[in-house]
């Protein structure tokens, strides 16, 4: 970096816009919080590693995933919420309404096993292990 | 020509502007240039995230950590080569944590002499 290249100040509002783009205008508060963060990182990481090749990318790759991470958390919290207000979800139905809960139980195994719908890992989106073993 | 190690501490939390993180930057980069330029600097050393574990004893006892104040969590190191002991603090004087309430921790490495 040039002495005199304002690289923080230039990247401030190009990554909040870019974070609100992806995130939503509502996530606005979000994307503020993360940046502010992922330069705090920068200052920790580059001051003794030196600045990277590209600053910018890893400036916003480090925000973005602070935001998902946050975002990620938020879902789980509220998951737990509903999950806690409908008491009647984990009761055994009767045989009775077996059928009529058949449709919810494929949606929630088609999300599992086919869009990867896993609250913990997130790295692949279709687990095609998963798949063969669901199919078999 | 002796090895230390600079231990950095603080320094992480005080409100910075973007203009104030930039000298900052600019200021380890022209610091750790003069340390090279000089022969002074065996290694860059690592950043170091500020919490991990700690595992304690023999029944090895795991425990989040080290979460002691922000002021006196190493927050990165490097190796250094000077002549003594006064020399490597001499040059650690000029590192820029220090303009930002952190302080350096100046340890000589232990000479093993086969």
């Amino acid at each position: 970096m040039e002495p005199g290249d304002h690289l923080f100040r230039r990247e401030s509002g190009r990554m909040i816009a870019a974070l609100t783009r992806i995130f939503g205008v509502h996530n606005l508060a979000l994307a503020e919080d993360v940046v502010q963060d992922a330069f705090c990182r920068a200052l920790e990481v580059w001051r003794i590693r030196g600045i990277p090749e590209n600053p910018s990318a890893w400036l916003m790759a480090t925000a973005k995933n602070a935001a998902l991470d946050v975002l990620r958390r938020q879902r789980i919290t509220r998951a737990k919420k509903v999950l806690a207000r409908s008491k009647r979800l984990f009761d055994t139905a009767a045989p009775a309404d077996f059928s009529a809960r058949l449709p919810a139980v494929h949606r929630a195994l088609y999300l599992l096993f086919n869009e990867g719908y896993h609250g913990a890992s997130s790295e692949t989106a279709v687990r095609a292990e998963l798949c063969r073993e669901g199919c078999g | 020509m002796s090895e230390f190690t600079y231990l950095y501490r603080g320094g992480r939390d005080t409100p910075q502007s973007p203009e104030q993180r930039q000298r900052q930057l600019q200021k380890w980069a022209a610091w750790f240039k003069e340390l090279g330029a000089n022969g002074n600097l065996k290694e860059l050393g690592h950043p170091l995230e500020s919490a991990g574990m700690v595992v304690k004893g023999n029944q090895k006892i795991i425990t989040d950590g080290p979460y002691a104040e922000a002021k006196d969590v190493v927050g990165g190191f490097s190796l250094i080569e000077a002549d003594d002991l006064a020399h490597a603090v001499e040059l650690s004087k000029g590192c820029p944590i220090l303009e930002v309430g952190g302080s350096v921790e100046v340890r000589p490495i232990m000479q093993i002499n086969m």
